[in-house]
């Protein structure tokens, strides 16, 4: 009897965990469901409250009778393609640099520094930061004028914004790479690397290139997903394109924002059209993407069987590099530019600093306050809520044995779809929902939507941290009589705290950086220093955009400060263990 | 079109309620009123991109909360339909009552089309408040007709607009005053004249400007715009912009967001003039030191555009006492009084000076000008906002010229 009392206790035990992972997914996943919902319905011109009660295809006549419709849809995949491709490119030339002995790696360290903190940095305060630097206006023509342009005015020409979209590539990239290069760091740090490069080099090959053919492939076969979310991303983006252009047509995005934006109530029926053709935008990209991923794993298959020493490949590599730190000195600039327009009270062109500093904006500002405690207690909540509810599921595979990569690839892909979806055409059908639930408007509503977008980083960091983890910690744990919980406090946690700590990092920058899904489940009445930037940097006025934009530097700093704080604190003694991990 | 005909009844039956004139609200309804607003929050959605107004704002919640328990919660938009939009989305789910918008910022298209949907209060409580008495409408027709569509009590005017436009005196001596001289000057100083991107409120306003001054056909932009021919009345306009493109701002590849990019275009020098629906904006920006004091105004001289920007109460607030005792001190003498400061905001009053006590209309009379603000006597010249209906032909005929990238 009592062996099978046991059994079925276990096997309760494990429905129960089996349905509660089931339960909490499907939960995670509704509000997508429902958004797409809200979206195709009014697409396919059903919208009762407008009397358009006809199914019909109308709405995508509609939207293709804009003139502007197949220039928008052209300019997505421009801009979309090329950032991500050109991102991926970057982050790879500059984790190649590391493999170089000696001037290399100090300079990967040296990008590995500067980065982190950018990670941090919604894009919209990248694209201040280069409006600010490179307008006709801007802090670069003020440095130099008029003592080597002649200028005393600002010139009648210039790029900002600009309607080609490489001004909004450039922006994207500058987004981008950091946050490719974080995660394939994250990801190289999991491979055993040194043996494969001892053995690419014993063959003869230039350190980078051996590290092109035999190493690049599994990291980059790890962050796969992350790439397409930044592809998703940049097909997609609106608020970037809102201040570097092009607006003269603007991208699909953007041209269905408008048309949920217009004073005419009926252009919603063809910005619905416009937002389910988004969707179908990504679908096609990834689509072109993964042939693109086939066709350069053949081409580099074919070269390594012939045996191609690519000896041009590390100049290749060292002019990427070069390009794309003189593109990042350019953002520092810019992000200087905002730091002193916050604190000026006049800049007259062409001076090249404040006439005046002074702190007449944050006397004006006093909401302020309010606004960035909202911020952190919104960031922090989604956060720590993401990683115990990503702990909750690993654990729960781990108690049911469920340690198959196919699990966590499942997982993946599901918790990935929030970041698939353009997120301009899930909110009116969240909308919705929200208003008929009551639901909008709270803080708690906030960081639910907030989770959807933070749940994925959090996932990709601590699912590749449990599967690392040894085995035999959790064994002497349990032979120790150590329940579920014990183990995860008093073992896991600390060795894993580093992990933890990323994630909750990444997961903090994103919320932070969160702008439609905040207006959205917020219903305007939950404000974030992102919804006050975007509204200041709208204004166009520079003096309350860079207050606005030098919090949405200042918080995530001070949040991460704070985070590592703590872990050194309270975990610092495990720091051998942990190195296992890193 | 199943419910054209139930709109058209409800219509006719609004008009009736609306020329049978509800007589102002007695005190007793009004202390009973202010008894349901006590401890209620009003979420006011108005557009957040200018500091000054914002500021504003923020002084008429703190007065709010001292003198009627009321909080006054300012949701800042980028852009009005973004709330239209979401009152139609919290309609769409059927949430009739506790919406998200306690009271709305709007005027003209927007007003217009909330208006068609049935998204506001279904009934006159404006003419009802006690403020309402300082106003005249025989005086100022303008607050009951908002761009040529009777408000019929839905909306509490909130202040006058006029279109103005600002120079800095330091580059330009004589600025161009009508259409035609316009034309010449930015012809001869190309890349320094530019205008809102549509459908941006000031940009459109612009092209109406221009519309009035270039068409012969004034009176068809009164009625319906199906009723006239848009082609034949708008050609002169698109003759106008098609010579001047080429020499805007960019060559005219791109347009600022809004007015107050203009200003700060004006203000690092890049861009000669902007425009904006107040013709103190540049002295209380002076004030403010985001324009050099050498900025001045000027306007048009056959008249610039005015109209009445309103607050309205959406059919879903559950908080609308509050909002009606808001939208009640926002008329009263003393709030009008503050706006109109041209160092606090500079937008001019609803109110009929004739029917202030005496002590009020001094105070008006007192208010400093500002430096780069013209006199009454300059500003005496208007021109009212064409009927709504063109509003939307106008955007899609101008994104189809200059933005559609062809």
């Amino acid at each position: 009897m009592m062996p099978l009392f046991f059994y079925d206790k276990v096997s309760l035990m494990k429905l129960f965990y089996a349905l509660s992972l089931g339960a909490s997914l499907l939960l995670f996943l509704s509000p997508i469901i429902i958004g797409l919902i809200g979206v195709v319905v009014p697409a396919a011109g059903y919208f009762p409250a407008l009397g358009a009660q006809a199914v019909s295809l109308s709405a995508f006549s509609d939207f293709f009778a804009q003139k502007s419709a197949f220039h928008a849809l052209w300019l997505s995949l421009f801009v979309g393609m090329t950032a991500s491709l050109l991102s991926v490119i970057a982050c790879f030339s500059l984790m190649a640099c590391g493999a170089q002995a000696g001037f290399g790696r100090v300079v990967l360290k040296w990008h590995r520094r500067i980065m982190g903190p950018l990670i941090a940095l919604p894009h919209s305060t990248i694209a201040i930061a280069l409006l600010f630097l490179l307008a006709p206006s801007g802090w670069l023509v003020r440095l130099v004028s008029p003592e080597l342009t002649g200028w005393v005015r600002p010139p009648a020409f210039g790029f900002v914004p600009d309607q080609t979209g490489w001004l909004l590539i450039v922006g994207l990239m500058m987004k981008e790479i950091p946050f490719l290069l974080f995660i394939a760091l994250a990801q190289s740090q999991r491979l055993a690397l040194a043996p494969l490069q001892n053995l690419g080099n014993s063959f003869g090959y230039a350190p980078v290139v051996t590290w092109f053919y035999l190493i690049w492939p599994q990291i980059y076969r790890q962050m796969r997903l992350p790439v397409l979310a930044v592809l998703a991303y940049s097909l997609s983006v609106v608020d970037m394109t809102l201040i570097l252009g092009p607006g003269l047509p603007p991208p699909l995005a953007v041209l269905v924002l408008q048309g949920f934006y217009d004073a005419d109530l009926s252009a919603r029926l063809p910005a619905s059209a416009g937002a389910v053709l988004q969707i179908m935008v990504i679908i096609f990209a990834i689509g072109l993407w993964l042939i693109g991923e086939r066709l350069c794993a053949f081409a580099m298959r074919f070269a390594l069987a012939h045996g191609a020493r690519l000896a041009l490949l590390p100049s290749v590599i060292s002019a990427v590099f070069l390009g794309i730190s003189g593109a990042f000195v350019f953002v520092i600039l810019g992000l200087c530019a905002i730091g002193l327009w916050a604190f000026a009270n006049r800049w007259p062109f062409s001076a090249k600093w404040p006439s005046d500093f002074g702190l007449r904006f944050w006397q004006t500002e006093a909401a302020f306050g309010t606004i960035a405690g909202d911020t952190i207690v919104i960031a922090l909540g989604a956060s720590f809520f993401s990683a115990i509810i990503a702990a909750f599921w690993l654990e729960v595979l781990d108690a049911l044995k469920w340690h198959r990569k196919m699990v966590i690839h499942v997982m993946s892909g599901l918790l990935f779809i929030p970041l698939f979806v353009p997120q301009i055409s899930l909110l009116f059908g969240l909308q919705v929902a929200l208003s008929w639930s009551y639901l909008d408007g709270y803080l708690l509503t906030v960081i639910f939507v907030h989770c959807l977008y933070i749940l994925p980083y959090v996932w990709l960091i601590l699912a590749p941290a449990y599967q690392g983890y040894e085995a035999r910690y959790h064994m002497m744990a349990q032979t120790m009589g150590y329940g579920m919980m014990r183990h995860f406090w008093q073992v896991r946690l600390p060795i894993l705290g580093h992990s933890f700590a990323s994630a909750i990092i990444l997961g903090v920058a994103v919320s932070i950086a969160l702008y439609l899904p905040t207006i959205f489940a917020g219903a305007g009445r939950v404000s974030t220093i992102t919804t006050e930037a975007v509204t200041l940097a709208a204004s166009g006025a520079r003096g309350p955009s860079a207050q606005a934009a030098f919090m949405q530097m200042l918080l995530p700093l001070c949040a991460f400060a704070v985070i590592r704080l703590l872990l050194r604190l309270r975990y610092g003694r495990f720091s051998a263990m942990q190195a296992h991990h890193n | 079109m199943i419910q054209m005909p139930i709109r058209l009844i409800i219509g006719a039956f609004m008009l009736m309620l609306a020329t049978g004139q509800s007589a102002a609200m007695a005190d007793t309804d009004y202390e009973a009123l202010l008894e349901r607003a006590k401890g209620q929050t009003v979420y006011f959605n108005a557009w957040g991109g200018d500091d000054k107004i914002n500021a504003y704002i923020r002084w008429a919640g703190d007065s709010i909360k001292d003198r009627y328990d009321i909080t006054l919660e300012h949701v800042k938009l980028t852009d009005t339909a973004a709330a239209v939009s979401r009152i139609l989305a919290e309609k769409t789910a059927g949430r009739d009552t506790d919406g998200s918008v306690d009271m709305l910022w709007v005027n003209g298209e927007n007003f217009a089309s909330m208006m068609r949907a049935d998204l506001l209060q279904p009934t006159d409580w404006v003419t009802a408040l006690p403020n309402w008495r300082y106003t005249d409408s025989q005086e100022l027709p303008a607050i009951i007709l908002d761009f040529a569509v009777p408000t019929k009590g839905r909306e509490v005017p909130w202040g006058r607009a006029q279109l103005a436009f600002f120079y800095d005196s330091a580059y330009l001596d004589n600025p161009p005053k009508d259409a035609a001289s316009l034309k010449n000057y930015i012809a001869n100083n190309p890349g320094r004249f530019t205008y809102p991107q549509p459908p941006d409120f000031i940009g459109v306003s612009f092209l109406k400007q221009l519309l009035i001054e270039l068409t012969d056909q004034d009176s068809a932009l009164y009625a319906p715009v199906d009723d006239a021919d848009f082609d034949a009345v708008t050609a002169p306009l698109w003759a106008y912009l098609d010579a001047i493109q080429p020499h805007l701002w960019r060559g005219g590849s791109a347009y600022p967001q809004n007015y107050p990019a203009m200003r700060q275009l004006v203000a690092d020098g890049e861009a000669d003039i902007y425009m904006a629906f107040n013709p103190a904006d540049a002295s209380s920006a002076i004030a403010r030191g985001e324009l050099p004091d050498t900025v001045r105004s000027y306007v048009h001289d056959k008249g610039t555009l005015a109209n009445v920007h309103f607050l309205a109460i959406p059919f879903n607030s559950g908080n609308a006492a509050a909002a009606q005792i808001v939208a009640n001190f926002m008329l009263s003498p003393e709030a009008q009084l503050r706006k109109a400061d041209p160092v606090i905001w500079g937008d001019p009053s609803v109110l009929s000076i004739g029917k202030l006590s005496s002590a009020d209309s001094a105070a008006f009379a007192a208010l400093p000008k500002g430096i780069a603000t013209l006199s009454p006597a300059d500003l005496a010249k208007t021109l009212p906002e064409p009927h709504p209906s063109w509003v939307p032909k106008l955007e899609a005929a101008w994104a189809e010229r200059y933005a559609s990238g062809q």
